[in-house]
């Protein structure tokens, strides 16, 4: 009996996936449970089992192609067997695949047509320049020979001239993170505020609860365990910073789902906390070190990366002091957290030696202004330098 | 706008319309006479006059087309011979008496060309005449000698041969067309001889004399120095042109000459700020349609706009029978700026249409450059071939390579084919060709 593979529907939100590869080729043997194609989503890329054991008789759609969940994508059968009607009964999208949100996604940038007379485009191929970079004397602006040369006598870069390069394909989650990145920085209007703050009191908090949290949960116990409960609690005294734009209106949203942002070999990754302010100190470490284990092994479910509503980024240890990190959209800021350094301050009139640390936070304007976003970082000063007012 | 003669200047009234008109009837009466349908070669003459008849309809229609476009666009018209004062005024004579004076802070001058002398032969306008005349002439002579083997030499030859005249071209360079691309000169001079054309090449005209009892005209030509003595019932000298400017007092508007012909640069700026030339009063080929663009560009110029002409993409065209075409380079230009080129040719002798229609002789020769495939030149010889270059044009103009022309799909039987076919050639593609 041929089984059809559908486009797999990982999370809630998911309406369509991109096939990135066909782990199998069509007329090879698959077995159920083996992984047969990998799909990227808006947040992750992801390799899809078999579904049926059989063998892969035919790919229906192809790498590259974007194909809304639930449409079929290939058929197991077995040899011999007809999958003609199998095809032909192919159903169309259901009904119940949900509708775009109502916020219209970005349209996809309709690729620029560029006007070139083919003689101009052949001549750019050959000299490595990009046509979108020259100008267009010809009729209605249309990029003739005689611009293109012009353009080779500028020197606008010819490949001849670069020093020997590698090409790396922009594929995968470096994709993901190119495309959200991008649209975040280039739609979000970002602004920054930083504040240095005294670690001590958290550092000690860190040290008395280390022994006995690891004890706990048999997994290692950090700092950024301890952020993660505070920017909750901070969240939960500022909602309007747990919020997001869509269309004309802010969703101040309820739920406080905390992304922590994981570097990876190839990118980077955001599993979220889901319930932050829920979890205790215990459940924040040992889900985190689960969510890290997973992300590591690239084995994060859809859920795991969905949902988040805030982020923190903590960059302390990677030796960094200060940085201003760009929105996980569609969240309304982000907080990067620098490394601890001792340093003189000014503490009680005199001069001391403090363990002190840069917290930056980057926020879309559209949703806060400096002043809201300064009362949360300094919420956050508050409870980092007196910890206890996190049992209030 | 000012005219001393006819509105519609040589191009309606004694150039291409007229010329068109005629070589119509020429190659119809061809046509009949080569499916044996003319029984008495007397006919030709009674058809000839029909056809001059014809050619004044076509005039008048025109001409009177033009008027109507004058009206149309309200510009005003002034009969008489214009001349400059100065650089921003010139007078408008009407007769000894009647003066009109105009100013004006821009002057384009499109007056044209006139036949040059061409000694040591004389125009008679009677025995020995010119391309004027020679469009008014009543009866068919019986021997036709055309002194000028360049492209209106070849017209009238390719005419009156049709009626049966028997022609003598005699062309003082070493081939005919010497302009156009030489594997067309090769082509036209063998299709001239199956027709019993006769063609003197590298042979000059040197004296004529009436001979009054036989009612025709000795003609003396010298070839390479020497002597030899026609004798035809005409002589037509389609000598060289030169600006019609001698009645324009030009050095009193500063506007500086050429080789008999206003200077101007590619903007059709002339030596004087605000005068403009265009048209074949400044030489370098005899077309309307490069007059056309040459006056396009010239008010372009004159409002404010920084266009140029670019002599490349302008069309030279052979109304003969048949018609030839060419644009761009010809293989010899090519090869001299390109080095190498690739040559696509196509003989319409291999093309559907061409053979279904009994008209099977010339071909379609595209020159391309190697790399990207721009195409440098095209010539055509046969057919439409004045139709055809367009295809040449579009392709140069707007930089369609080889390549493309070859992805395109030509309908078929068409003489357009041939340069599809010609296209594909470059590539050794050719599908209706045997592999040389």
């Amino acid at each position: 009996m041929a089984t059809t593979v559908i486009m797999p529907k990982l999370g809630l939100t998911m309406t369509e996936g991109t096939i990135e590869k066909w782990l199998k080729q069509e007329g090879d043997h698959v077995q159920k449970g083996e992984p047969l194609v990998e799909i990227i989503t808006e947040k992750i890329n992801f390799q899809y089992e078999s579904p049926a054991s059989g063998i892969l008789r035919k790919i229906l759609h192809h790498e590259g192609e974007v194909v809304p969940v639930t449409v079929p994508i290939a058929i197991i059968a077995e040899e011999g067997e007809a999958v003609e009607e199998v095809e032909m009964a192919r159903p169309e999208a259901p009904a119940e695949i949900p509708l775009p949100a109502a916020v219209p996604r970005e349209s996809k940038e309709p690729s620029q047509r560029i006007f070139a007379s083919p003689i101009a485009r052949k001549m750019a191929q050959e000299k490595g320049l990009d046509l979108s970079s020259i100008k267009g004397s010809g009729p209605t602006g249309r990029i003739i020979k005689m611009d293109v040369l012009k353009a080779t006598e500028k020197g606008a870069a010819p490949p001849i001239q670069r020093p020997s390069e590698k090409l790396i394909p922009l594929k995968g989650i470096r994709r993901i993170i190119a495309k959200r990145m991008t649209e975040s920085f280039q739609n979000i209007p970002h602004f920054y505020l930083s504040l240095e703050i005294d670690m001590t009191s958290c550092l000690a908090l860190y040290e008395q609860l280390r022994e006995e949290v690891e004890r706990r949960t048999k997994l290692r116990f950090t700092l950024t365990d301890i952020l993660v409960k505070v920017t909750a609690s901070a969240l939960k005294d500022q909602p309007i910073i747990n919020s997001r734009i869509e269309g004309d209106q802010i969703h101040l949203i309820e739920e406080i789902n905390i992304g922590v942002a994981i570097a990876l070999e190839d990118g980077l990754i955001v599993p979220v906390i889901h319930h932050a302010d829920q979890k205790s100190l215990i459940e924040i470490a040992s889900t985190l070190r689960g969510l890290t284990q997973k992300a590591k092994e690239g084995k994060l479910s859809l859920e795991e990366v969905g949902g988040g509503t805030f982020t923190l980024s903590n960059m302390g240890m990677l030796g960094i002091d200060k940085f201003n990190p760009i929105i996980n959209p569609p969240e309304c800021s982000i907080l990067g957290v620098g490394r601890t350094v001792e340093k003189p301050v000014f503490h009680g009139g005199e001069i001391k030696v403090r363990p002190m640390a840069w917290f930056s936070l980057s926020s879309d304007h559209r949703i806060v202004d400096g002043a809201t976003a300064s009362l949360f970082l300094n919420h956050i000063k508050k409870l980092v330098e007196n910890p206890p007012l996190l049992l209030l | 706008m000012v005219e001393k003669g006819e509105w519609g200047g040589t191009c309606l009234n004694r150039g291409c319309i007229p010329t068109k008109a005629l070589l119509q009837e020429a190659s119809l009466w061809d046509a009949f006479n080569k499916a044996g349908m003319i029984k008495d070669k007397g006919e030709a003459l009674p058809y000839f006059k029909k056809a001059l008849e014809k050619k004044k309809t076509a005039v008048q229609q025109v001409v009177s087309g033009l008027r109507n476009l004058l009206n149309r666009d309200r510009i005003t018209v002034i009969q008489g011979q214009a001349f400059f004062f100065n650089p921003r005024t010139i007078g408008v004579k009407r007769d000894e008496k009647d003066v009109e004076r105009l100013e004006s802070d821009r002057i384009l001058i499109a007056s044209g060309a006139v036949p040059k002398e061409a000694p040591p032969l004389k125009r008679d306008g009677q025995w020995v005449i010119g391309s004027d005349e020679v469009l008014h002439m009543e009866e068919l002579p019986s021997s036709l000698a055309i002194i000028g083997g360049g492209r209106r030499g070849l017209e009238f030859a390719t005419f009156f041969n049709a009626f049966g005249v028997s022609v003598t071209l005699v062309e003082k360079e070493n081939r005919i067309l010497p302009k156009m691309d030489r594997e067309i000169s090769i082509r036209c001079k063998g299709l001239l001889a199956k027709r019993k054309v006769k063609v003197l090449t590298e042979t000059e005209g040197v004296s004529t004399e009436v001979i009054e009892r036989n009612k025709s005209v000795g003609l003396t030509v010298s070839q390479k120095g020497k002597k030899e003595r026609l004798e035809a019932e005409k002589v037509l000298v389609v000598g060289e042109r030169h600006g019609n400017i001698d009645s324009l007092d030009l050095e009193k508007a500063s506007v500086s000459l050429k080789d008999g012909f206003i200077a101007v640069d590619l903007h059709m700026r002339t030596s004087s700020p605000c005068i403009y030339a265009a048209g074949d009063v400044v030489g370098n080929g005899f077309f309307a349609h490069k007059a056309f663009h040459e006056g396009k560009v010239a008010i372009e110029n004159m409002s404010g706009e920084e266009t140029q002409v670019d002599y490349r993409m302008i069309p030279n065209c052979l109304y003969a029978y048949p018609e030839a075409s060419s644009i761009g380079l010809t293989e010899e230009e090519a090869v001299q700026e390109y080095g190498e080129v690739n040559i696509g040719k196509f003989p319409f002798m291999a093309c559907g249409r061409s053979i279904a229609m009994g008209n099977a002789e010339g071909m379609v020769k595209i020159i391309s450059e190697k790399k990207y495939g721009e195409v440098l030149g095209v010539h055509i010889f046969g057919p439409s071939a004045t139709e055809l270059i367009h295809l040449g044009a579009m392709a140069m103009k707007h930089e369609i390579g080889v390549e493309e022309i070859k992805e395109m799909i030509f309908a078929h039987p068409t003489f357009s084919e041939g340069f599809w076919e010609a296209a594909l050639d470059t590539y050794g593609e050719a599908i209706h060709m045997m592999k040389g």
